[in-house]
Parts: C-alpha cells; sequence; structure tokens
C-alpha cells in the first residue's frame, strides 16, 4: 500500500471535513430552526465519522481516539437533533484540536496526543446546561472559509493534466485537417470545436489558479531591509507597490532571492550613510521603491533607490582589471554601456562588503536567474541620485514559446525570446578560423555552434558542409549562431521542471511537452552561450 | 470473468483504500459513488455484481440505500461497510438484506475474504 498517497488523501480530506464542520457550528450558532438543526449535527456525526475511519485506517491513534470520543458525544445529540448553545465552545476546541493534528500529520509528524481534558469533557455525563448568553459572542464563530487550501502539488499536478489535455485537443484538430473532408461527419467537427472552446476556457482557469500575488515576496523587502541598515548604520524606508500583481507561482518564487539581493545591494551599496546623506543635501533616511506592474502577460518590477547611484569610474577600472574590457575600448564606451557591465561575472562582487550585501554572489548571478525565467534585466544610475534596475519577464513561466529543432535525430525545443532569426546554411556562409566556426549573416560573421556537437549527439561527417538551418540569437549581450539540422516549428508549450534526477545536466532547461505529447529537452541559449564567455 | 464491484462512499480516502484493494484481488471497479443517489442513478446501468455500501453518508443513508437497491432488484449483493460504533445499523442492514459487512479499518485479506463469502451467498441463494 502506497502510504505517501493514503496520507495526502487524508490531509485533503480531513481538512475539508473540518471547514464544513466549522461551517456547521457557526450555523448552529445562528439558527435554532429544527431542521437546520439537525442538519447540522447530521453534518458534524458524518465528518467525524469518516474522519475517525481514515485515521484509524493509517494508525493515527491519537486522531481516531478523539474522533471516536467526539463521535459518541455527537450521537445522542442527533438523535434528539438538539444542542444546547452551551456545549459550543468545547466544539470549537476539539475541531481545533483535530485542525492541528491533521497539520501535523500534514508535516509529516505524527499527530500529537489529544489533550486529556478534552476527552474528558466530551466523556463527562453533560454539558448540556441552560444555554449562557455568552454564548452568543461572536468573537467565538470562525469566519466562513472563502477559500480551501491545496497543495501546491496538486495545482502542478492538474495544471500538467490540464496542459496535457490542450496538447490532445491540437493533436485531434491537426488529425481533422489531415484527414480528407469526405470521411469527417460534420457534427464531429462541431463537436471538436465546442471542445476546443472548453479546453481553451479551462486552460485559462487553471493558470489563474496557477498564479499567486508578489506580496508573498515583496512582504519580506522592508525587513531585510531595515536590519541590514541597522548592521550598518544606515536609515531606509523601503516603499511597495503593487504587490497585488499576480504572476505564475514559478515566477514569483524564483524572483524573491534576485530581489533580495537587489534589495540588499542597494542597502548595501547605493544608500549612504545618514551623514554623508545629509552633506549632500539629501534625508538622512534613505529610500528604497519596488514597484510592480503587469501589461499584456509581462510583468515589470522596479527597484529604485536614492543613493550614490553606481561608480561608473570603478566598475569600467574592474572590468578592464578582469579582463572583460580592453582599455582602449574602454574609453569609447557610455556610461549607460559600462553600467550595464555590472552584470558581467567578478564585476560587482565587491571584495570589501560581501559579507554584507553581496554574500559573495554578484549581479550576474541576479542576472542569470532572471533571464532562467525567460525575463531580462536593466539597469541605470545617475551619479549622486541613484540606481533604477528593472526586471521584465513573461508572468506565466509555465506556459512558454518554443522553436522545434531536429538535430542529430532527435527534437529539441528552445524559447523563441532569445532568437532573431532562422537562416538556411548556404554555400560560403560558414566561416573557419582555427578550430571555431563564424556564420556570415549580414556581412557579420557571428560565433557558430554545432548544436549536435554541443549535446553530444552524432554529428554530420563534415561539418563545415552545406546543410540544415542556423538559429541567430542574442542573450546576456552576446550573439551566438546555432547550427541545426532543421528548424521544425513554433509552438507555444507548456513547459515541466527537469526531473531532479537529470537536474544536473547543463544545458537543460526543462521538459516541453509537444503537441504529439511527446517530451523534448527544453536547451536554454543563455547557458549555451556560457562556453563562449 | 472477474466480477464487477461498484463501490459507494463518502470518502475519497476509503473508495480509493477499496478500489486498490479490491483491483489486487483481481476485482473489476466498474464505478463509484460519494453518495447514494448516484449509486442508485448508475445501478441499473452498470449491473456489478457486488456494490460496497458505506452506512454513514450525506443524503440517503446506507440503509435507505440498501432498501432501495433490494426493492429493485431482491437478488443484489451488497456488502455494508463501517467504522467502528455503528454495530448496531449493521446488524439491522443484515436484517433487511445486506449479504455480508466489513469494518473500518479495512484490512486487505478481510475484505476480500468477506467479498468472497458475500457473491457466495448470493450464488447459493
Amino acid at each position: 500500500m502506497d502510504l505517501e498517497k493514503y496520507r495526502l488523501l487524508f490531509v485533503d480530506e480531513a481538512t475539508e471535513h473540518l471547514a464544513e464542520m466549522s461551517r456547521a457550528l457557526v450555523h448552529l450558532e445562528r439558527s435554532d430552526a429544527h431542521e437546520s438543526v439537525a442538519d447540522a449535527i447530521d453534518t458534524l456525526f458524518r465528518m467525524t465519522h469518516s474522519i475517525k475511519g481514515m485515521a484509524a485506517s493509517l494508525d493515527y491513534d491519537p486522531l481516531s481516539t478523539l474522533a471516536h470520543s467526539l463521535e459518541d458525544w455527537l450521537e445522542p445529540r442527533r438523535e434528539d437533533a438538539r444542542l444546547p448553545a452551551a456545549s459550543l465552545p468545547l466544539l470549537y476546541d476539539v475541531i481545533r484540536a483535530l485542525e492541528r493534528m491533521v497539520e501535523e500529520v500534514d508535516r509529516g509528524a505524527a499527530p500529537p496526543v489529544p489533550r486529556e481534558d478534552l476527552i474528558a469533557r466530551l466523556a463527562a455525563p453533560s454539558v448540556d446546561a441552560p444555554p449562557s448568553p455568552s454564548v452568543s459572542d461572536a468573537s467565538l464563530a470562525p469566519p466562513l472559509p472563502r477559500s480551501v487550501r491545496i497543495r501546491t502539488g496538486v495545482v502542478d499536478r492538474f495544471l500538467a493534466e490540464v496542459g496535457e489535455l490542450v496538447q490532445r485537443q491540437s493533436r485531434l484538430e491537426a488529425l481533422q485537417r489531415e484527414s480528407p473532408l469526405w470521411q469527417i461527419p460534420r457534427e464531429f467537427t462541431d463537436e471538436l470545436e465546442g471542445m476546443a472552446r472548453v479546453v481553451r476556457e479551462l486552460r485559462r482557469r487553471v493558470l489563474d489558479m496557477r498564479t499567486t500575488p508578489l506580496r508573498r515576496v515583496f512582504e519580506r523587502l522592508p525587513r531585510v531591509a531595515s536590519e541590514l541598515a541597522r548592521e550598518l548604520d544606515k536609515r531606509v524606508r523601503v516603499e511597495l507597490s503593487g504587490d497585488e500583481c499576480e504572476a505564475d507561482r514559478a515566477v514569483v518564487d524564483h524572483l524573491a532571492d534576485p530581489l533580495l539581493h537587489l534589495v540588499r545591494n542597494a542597502v548595501g551599496h547605493g544608500l549612504e550613510a545618514p551623514a554623508e546623506r545629509e552633506a549632500a543635501g539629501k534625508s538622512p533616511v534613505g529610500e528604497v521603491r519596488v514597484a510592480a506592474r503587469t501589461a499584456g502577460g509581462r510583468l515589470v518590477v522596479e527597484l529604485v533607490d536614492d543613493g550614490r547611484g553606481i561608480d561608473i569610474e570603478r566598475v569600467r577600472r574592474r572590468a578592464i582589471e578582469r579582463g572583460r574590457l580592453l582599455e582602449e575600448v574602454a574609453e569609447d564606451l557610455t556610461p549607460e554601456q559600462v553600467c550595464e557591465l555590472i552584470f558581467e561575472p567578478g564585476i560587482s562582487t565587491s571584495p570589501t562588503v560581501t559579507a554584507l550585501s553581496g554574500r559573495g554572489v554578484g549581479l550576474d548571478a541576479v542576472k542569470r536567474a532572471i533571464e532562467s525565467l525567460g525575463g531580462s534585466i536593466r539597469v541605470e544610475s545617475l551619479p549622486a541620485q541613484g540606481t533604477r534596475f528593472e526586471i521584465e519577464l513573461s508572468s506565466m513561466a509555465a506556459l512558454q514559446r518554443v522553436l522545434v529543432v531536429e538535430i542529430g535525430g532527435e527534437r529539441i525545443a528552445l524559447p523563441v525570446d532569445p532568437l532573431e532569426a532562422v537562416v538556411p546554411v548556404e554555400e560560403g556562409s560558414v566561416e573557419r578560423a582555427g578550430s571555431e566556426s563564424f556564420f556570415v549573416w549580414k556581412d557579420d560573421p557571428i560565433p557558430m555552434l554545432d548544436l549536435a556537437e554541443r549535446l553530444g549527439l552524432p554529428t554530420a561527417p563534415e561539418p563545415s558542409s552545406v546543410r540544415g538551418h542556423v538559429l541567430i540569437g542574442e542573450t546576456r549581450g552576446f550573439r551566438l549562431a546555432l547550427r541545426v539540422d532543421r528548424a521544425a516549428s513554433d509552438l507555444e508549450v507548456f513547459v515541466r521542471e527537469v526531473p531532479p534526477l537529470l537536474s544536473g545536466l547543463q544545458p537543460l532547461g526543462g521538459l516541453a511537452i509537444l503537441p504529439d505529447g511527446i517530451p523534448v529537452f527544453l536547451i536554454e541559449l543563455s547557458v549555451l552561450v556560457e562556453s563562449f564567455l | 470473468m472477474s466480477k464487477r464491484v461498484v463501490i459507494a462512499d463518502d470518502a475519497a480516502f476509503m473508495r480509493e483504500m477499496l478500489r486498490e484493494i479490491l483491483s489486487d484481488g483481481g476485482y473489476e471497479i466498474v464505478g463509484e459513488a460519494g453518495e447514494g443517489e448516484s449509486l442508485l442513478r448508475s445501478f441499473d446501468e452498470l449491473h456489478p455484481d457486488v456494490v460496497t455500501l458505506d452506512i454513514v453518508m450525506p443524503g440517503k443513508s446506507g440503509l435507505e440505500v440498501l432498501r432501495e437497491l433490494r426493492a429493485r432488484d431482491p437478488g443484489v449483493c451488497v456488502v455494508m461497510c463501517s467504522a467502528l460504533g455503528q454495530e448496531s445499523l449493521v446488524m439491522q442492514a443484515l436484517e433487511e438484506g445486506a449479504r455480508e459487512y466489513i469494518i473500518k479499518p479495512f484490512k486487505p485479506d478481510q475484505v476480500l475474504g468477506t467479498i468472497a463469502k458475500a457473491l457466495q451467498k448470493t450464488a447459493d441463494s
């Protein structure tokens, strides 16, 4: 027997039952009409009985014992269809105790032993004292639940199934398109269209279900900022807006670390000490503003501080030191271009403050995290006025537009976003320089990577021969040409996370489920580019 | 051919448990019902060999459902399911024509033994 499956089923069902029991109690408090009292007691009894049975099946003895006592208490009252108001506090206590036990089971722990006094009170001959006026106190009534708790795994499974439904639906449509018209009854076509409508609606709703407000991440930011400010003898006020914006739960979860990093960065590096601020004519309290907005399926998060701004000269020097920039080139770069260099590895990790704000992780990690979500990050800074980061990403990471390509007999998907063009390989369009190949596009030689070779798939005997397609893409400020056998199709698909066993393999970005139901690997261009950096 | 079973229980947990035990025991689960009404609606269409019937359910109780099933098909093979504490109802159900009963928590051997016994009784009657 799969105990884990039953444990989860138990938690789901018992949680629902307990919520229904709370509702029944509220009902009992508000109404004394004989029929509704009978119904409410009946509900309490059935739910208790059911919880007892389930708990006993899983050997959750403390739970089944308490439920059993409650059931025994309820049984005679169910027959009389009468429940004195004075007994409501006892019932609330028991339900709360049962809830706590179920929560423990949910956490994977054993349910705690119920309080002796609860069992004793249930076993006492009668608490059916005359109704006391205090019981009508509204504070006793828990608010009617407007929502139910669902485990995230359940939603994800559901989302995956709906994803599959969408795919099968497209497959059916494709079959219908491919079949000769006279073979398809009209009714079939009509029904298929009807089904397509329902599936679309279902998909929209399940995507709604999958979203969560940014508040979950935002609400941690002020505390983190003020803690760090205290350590550094700085003062900060964090202003949040747009935290009601909704995005895919995966997006929101993955935004947490980059945002925390940027906030720490703003407090640690951006904001000046109070005295320095006052000397510069600023308020001694630094300001960090985090604002989110959504538009057309995109989520934009802005993080602005009114600190000293990025030290352009320091970044320029550091980039040269780290070999990221040639000295001669450095002179010609605009301050904006230099600013963008802080996202390069090794530029933003300041050796003096790593312990405070950097934790040894630079802004390159932030950028990579955002890019792994299919998003982008930009920075603007003005000396003495402050710095502004802007993160832009799709608010729905689970659904991605991908290009499916064939290489070495395999299909691979690539996110469409960073791709600029797909061009056929022609005579003379590939140039070789030593071990490296370049693809000449619009008179520009672009470093070329053979995707089959990179992934260890069988390659053609003569790599520079005229064949296949080349995808031109740009990511992390680097332009790359990718040679594939064939660019097949451009699709919107559900992308699932790489199973844990494969998650260590670069450059797998996920599993894309194709319309024929076959999962193929999703490759992130940004990771491929790494081999050139 | 494997025997056809319909499971009626308001707890999905219990239905899943019975489904697992019975399918492992070679039975075919042809339907599940969360309350009596839906069992009664689909009974004729599903024509199961055995119905496992929970005694405490919302809407119609297990006993009421048993009576209606018997009125439609006096030879119906019903096995009552109940958690401890409802013994008197179980006894009453047996008097009213249920073939056998199972007490929760379910033990696979016991469940399979009881169902086989109930089917045997039905065949003999």
